[in-house]
Parts: C-alpha cells; structure tokens; sequence
C-alpha cells in the first residue's frame, strides 16, 4: 500500500519524516490517524494583505493594495501567517503551542495565480534561502531567481514555531489571489523503536518524507522541538553506522526529557 | 508548480468594461488595446505602468503560451507582440490574425502547438496591437470595437 495517498498526504498508521538540512537531524513521526480525512481541503481565500497594506517592489520602490488580498504588481509580502478566528493562535491558523506534541500540520499550500512566487520562512521573519554556503541570499523578494516556488509549496508545521509564508508578484498587474490549502491533521507518536528509526532514515523503510527549507541552525527551531518532544531530532547517518546509529537513537528514546513528554508509541 | 490557464480579453473599448453593451464607438485607426482579465484587479493593467496600458510582463522564469484566440470585430487585423530586448523595448510581432468578415468572428486554434514566448529574465512582455483594415469608423457590430479573447497559459519554463 502507497504511503501517501492521491493528495500526497500521509496515510493513516505510515511513517512522516520531516527532515531539516542545517542540522542533518530529522523527526520521525507515525500517522496514527488524520483529524481531517475526507476533508482534506480549505478554501482560505485571498492572500491576507489588507486594503491599502504597503509593500516593497522588486524596483526598490513600494506599492499598496487596492484591497484585501490583492498582490500588487511588482510587490513582495513579507513573512505573513494566515489568520483565523476561533484557532488556538487567531493570527497564525498554523500555529499549536509545544503542549499539543500528538498534532502536526502537513500542509500543501497552492496560490491562484499559478505564477505568483511561493516561499518560506521558518522560522517567521528569517530567509533561510542561501546559494553556495551564505554567499547568496534568495527567495521570493529577490531577483536573483531562486528560493522560490512558482504556485505551489508543501510543508509540516510543527508545534511552537510560527512560520513565515511569503508571495511574490514580478509582473506589471495587480493581481487577484486565491489560497487552497490541502492538509492533513496528523494525530502522531514518535515510534519506540531505534533500529524502525534507523531502517526509515537510512531509506530502508517506507516513509513520506518533507524536507523543511533551513538552511541555517536557528535556536527558535531547535528550542521548539525541545520544548515540545525532548529533543530536536535523529542524526541522518549512512547505512554504514547501523550500530552507532542505533545505540544513539536508543539513548534520545530513552532518556527522560523524551519519555516524560509521552509521545512514544 | 501549478501553471495557470486564463482568459486575457483585448479591447480597443477605452474604458476598459467587459460588457459588450458600451456603445463608444472607435476613433482610431491603430493602437495598443487594453487587457482585461478575471485575473486581475480593476478590470485593466495598471494605468501607471510606464509603457501605458496594453501590456502584460511575463514573470521570470516561465513561458506564456497561446493555445487559441477568437477576433471579434472586422475588417480589423490584430497583432501578438514581445518586447525583443529588455522590458518595453524592441517591440517584435508574435502572431498576426487578420477577420476580414463583416459582422462575423475569427476563431484561431494552435492545437498542440501553441505559440511560446519565453521569459527567461524577466524582461520579456507581450502587448495587442489593432489596426482597422480602412478607417475606424468602418468597424462593424460590437458596437463598432475590436475585441480579442486570447487563451492563454503562464507555465514555468522548464515544463512542456
């Protein structure tokens, strides 16, 4: 049976990996069951700009908004989060605090229209999109070309991080957005099983993966798996450190920061 | 990524309505028509644009393609351009469709071959110019307007 479903989204009681690339660590979560099946889908609406917001040109000049959720021509947004009334977090509907360390948010963001520029900021407010090293900065407020995606951009929100959505508009036309989100509501346990963490980093086990865009080791990340799971990760290691590897994730499964949180299965 | 299929309408209707009940009748031969599109705000490109209205910067990175037009409004010749080199410069003809037809409409279709305007650096743009085939005032039907409804697709250059 395929891991992810026709959304690409993880099937119940299969394996998420979200991996970070600053710190060569990943998370390994089991899919217990999804909050949201069947309804895999929010229609969000424009982009949240407000009428009359100011935002910066690819120009060096500014632009406003003619009206909420409009991306104006040759405009960037900022880091911006997606509000919603009745969430924990009425700004950020992505945001749960560490105490809700059995839900994580794998979310596929797609923006009408298609060529409006997609990137990301985790955590809020830091561009992690770097070419060779630090030597150059990207994303979606540069004109340099990459760090960006075109329409479209997948992630896991992970508890007590607000993450920054930015979108970019390089044409000369004010343009009507949409917002769709296709998500799942993971209900998840982090597997008690060394050598299944092992078998599943080393790609020897099924498993959806999601590579989050750090680039750098950023203390709010590493704070906020922390506070939430006890730790901030497994060391990706070779098949070649099967033994290594395996006694040190054995350790993190079993020292007291991870097994007070109760997030074991 | 997602590319994004869309109508743009062209007009030679100066206030740039989409309703086909604007009785303005055309007073010039030749120009650039205005676009409009559910896409974006305001019913036509952004007026402060330097080159004026009429033109449609291709972003960065992807292709625009035309899958197929319908030309409203004869005698009337309408023609596809590209900004050859750098943004607004250098004007180049991309597809020229002629409607000799009196009250009638011209349907082109380019099938699996539409035509591609590459946009590499971002400089690229494409802009609608009509020219009556006699006087402006020889227009007929439409309430004596050239309309042209382009098919139309923004695709990231690297997918066919």
């Amino acid at each position: 049976m395929a891991v992810t479903d026709k959304n690409g989204l993880v099937n119940d009681n299969e394996l998420l990996v979200v991996y970070m690339p600053n710190s060569n660590k990943a998370m390994v979560y089991r899919v217990i069951a999804r909050q949201n099946r069947g309804f895999e889908r929010i229609d969000y609406g424009g982009i949240p700009t407000t009428a009359g917001q100011v935002l910066n040109t690819y120009d060096g000049s500014t632009n406003a908004t003619g009206y909420a959720g409009e991306l104006p021509a040759r405009s960037y947004t900022a880091g911006i989060t997606f509000p919603l009334s009745g969430v924990w977090d009425s700004t950020d509907m992505w945001f749960v605090p560490y105490t809700w360390n059995d839900r994580v948010f794998h979310v596929k963001t797609h923006i009408t229209p298609g060529f409006a520029r997609v990137g990301m900021q985790i955590p809020r407010g830091v561009n992690q999109s770097r070419f060779q090293k630090e030597r150059v900065v990207g994303g979606v407020d540069q004109s340099v070309g990459f760090g960006y995606n075109f329409g479209e951009m997948e992630t896991v929100h992970l508890p007590e991080i607000h993450y920054g959505y930015t979108f970019g508009n390089d044409t000369n036309i004010d343009l009507r957005s949409g917002v769709k989100f296709v998500y799942g509501e993971y209900y998840v346990k982090i597997p008690n099983s060394a050598s299944l963490i092992f078998d599943v980093l080393s790609r020897n086990y099924p498993a959806h993966w999601v590579g989050l865009p750090v680039s750098t080791v950023d203390a709010t990340i590493t704070q906020g798996l922390k506070k939430t799971w006890g730790f901030d990760g497994f060391t990706v290691y070779p098949n070649s450190f099967r033994t290594n590897a395996i006694a040190e994730y054995g350790a993190i499964l079993g020292s007291p920061d991870v097994t007070s949180q109760g997030v074991l299965m | 990524m997602t590319s994004q299929v869309f109508t743009i309408h062209a007009t030679t209707n100066t206030s740039g309505c989409l309703n086909d009940g604007v009785s303005s009748t055309l007073t010039q031969a030749s120009g650039i028509m205005f676009l409009t599109s559910d896409l974006w705000s305001g019913n036509v490109v952004n007026q402060s644009d330097a080159l004026g209205a009429g033109v449609f910067r291709i972003p960065k990175g992807c292709n625009f393609k035309i899958w197929e037009n319908t030309l409203y409004g004869a005698p009337a010749t309408v023609m596809v351009q590209s900004s050859s080199d750098g943004y607004g410069s250098s004007w180049t003809p991309v597809k020229t469709d002629t409607n000799p037809t009196v009250n009638g409409e011209l349907v082109i279709k380019h099938g699996a071959r539409p035509i591609i305007i590459q946009s590499p650096d971002g400089n690229k743009a494409v802009r609608f110019l009509y020219n009556v085939n006699g006087t402006a005032e020889t227009i007929s039907g439409n309430n004596n307007n050239i309309y042209a409804d382009y098919t139309v697709e923004v695709v990231e250059s690297n997918l066919f």
